[in-house]
């Protein structure tokens, strides 16, 4: 019986092993080499020693394999962070098909230290309800039609996650209960914050149609299925914008004449029926 | 199972670590940074102490184990000790 099972455990083992091996030659960059390598042979490793101290069965021998695999398994972690954290120092190039770079901008280049964002709006506290950002609509500016489209959707028990420049506004939000996180969502960590990759719509509020290419782009890296509405002032290029972001734009004139016309020819048509009769 | 049966297993495991050492060699010589090479090394030094112990009940002698120990610290310091040279020097590939 033990010998049947330090059979299986070397084999385990060696196994493991040898995809640490193969891991650390066919990964595409440093990162994803060491999770094959780190991983595998800490494994691999804690698997052949077990396989020993079963095989000799004496208490000598198994306190010794015991103590490797202490010593392997909290040392491992420890040495892989700190050739991790070397290797991104220096800038050793991701693969190209990296998604995100979560930790881009947060280390301190001069003192190798993680900068806490001082802002605590540009974070969300952590007693949002997880339920809430999942499904949810995200609506970049909360000015006079944002306001307008949350209102309507809280109406509506939908939960929303508001991004916004303006302090006061992410301020006044969250006094309100409102999810809200202040930033730029034309950057990827904002848009990190807000839930993105677990929504359900993207909706940008806000006027200036100059950064709105950008955040759709990096909507898109976050959540490439996302639902995108758009707000735009400018005539020119409507259906180039429309094409490039895959997604509804409305342009503010244009809408707002057609509810004007609407309500003419409603008032209009109502009014001849009144002297007709 | 048969003692012999375990030899034939050993055997097995064995080769299947001298090729996963192989394949860290590979690395070890392709880099291309340092960083690459550090974790290619610290590979070849685990799996070297993995033969040892695995070699340990090949030879029926557990004081293999011992070697097992010894590489698997000195892994750890070597990687270590790179990490804080590759941090602070940068890199130069």
């Amino acid at each position: 019986m033990s010998e049947f099972l330090s059979s299986a455990l070397l084999m385990i083992g060696a196994t493991f092993a040898l995809l640490a091996g193969v891991g650390v030659l066919r990964m595409p960059d440093l990162f994803t080499r060491m999770q094959a390598s780190t991983k595998a042979s800490t494994l691999g490793m804690g698997c052949i020693i077990s396989a020993v101290a079963i095989h000799f069965g004496e208490l000598g021998i198994t306190t010794r394999a015991l103590a490797i695999m202490l010593f392997v398994f909290l040392t491992a972690p420890v040495a892989a962070h700190m050739i991790a954290r070397a290797a991104y120092f220096v800038g050793v190039p991701l693969w190209e098909g990296t998604i995100i770079d979560e930790l881009r901008g947060q280390y301190d280049r001069r003192t190798h230290r993680l900068a806490r964002p001082d802002d605590p709006y540009a974070v969300l506290p952590m007693t949002v309800d997880l339920n809430r950002l999942a499904g949810h609509v995200v609506i970049v500016g909360y000015g006079r039609v944002g306001r307008r489209i949350g209102a309507a959707l809280t109406a509506n028990a939908i939960s929303i996650v508001v991004i916004d420049d303006n302090r006061e506004i992410v301020e006044k939000l969250r006094a309100n209960d409102v999810s809200a996180v202040f930033g730029n969502a034309a950057e990827l960590s904002v848009l990190v914050q807000a839930h993105l990759h677990q929504a359900r719509m993207l909706v940008i509020a806000v006027p200036d149609t100059v950064d709105v290419r950008r955040m759709v782009e990096m909507a898109r890296t976050v959540n490439p299925n996302i639902e995108t509405v758009v707000r735009t002032h400018r005539d020119s290029g409507l259906t180039a914008l429309e094409n490039d972001i895959s997604g509804k734009v409305f342009l503010g004139e244009h809408e707002l004449a057609v509810a004007m016309t609407r309500y003419v020819l409603e008032r209009y048509t109502r009014a001849a029926s009144n002297t007709d009769a | 199972m048969s003692l012999s049966g375990l030899s034939t297993v050993v055997a097995i495991a064995l080769a299947m670590l001298s090729v996963a050492m192989l394949l860290a060699f590979a690395r070890l010589a392709r880099g291309p940074s340092l960083p690459d090479r550090v974790i290619a090394l610290d590979l070849i030094s685990i799996l070297a102490a993995a033969i040892a112990a695995t070699y340990a009940i090949a030879a029926g002698q557990a004081v293999f184990l011992d070697v097992a120990i010894v590489l698997a610290l000195i892994s750890f310091l070597g990687t270590v000790a790179f990490a804080r040279f590759v941090e602070w020097q940068g890199f130069n590939e």
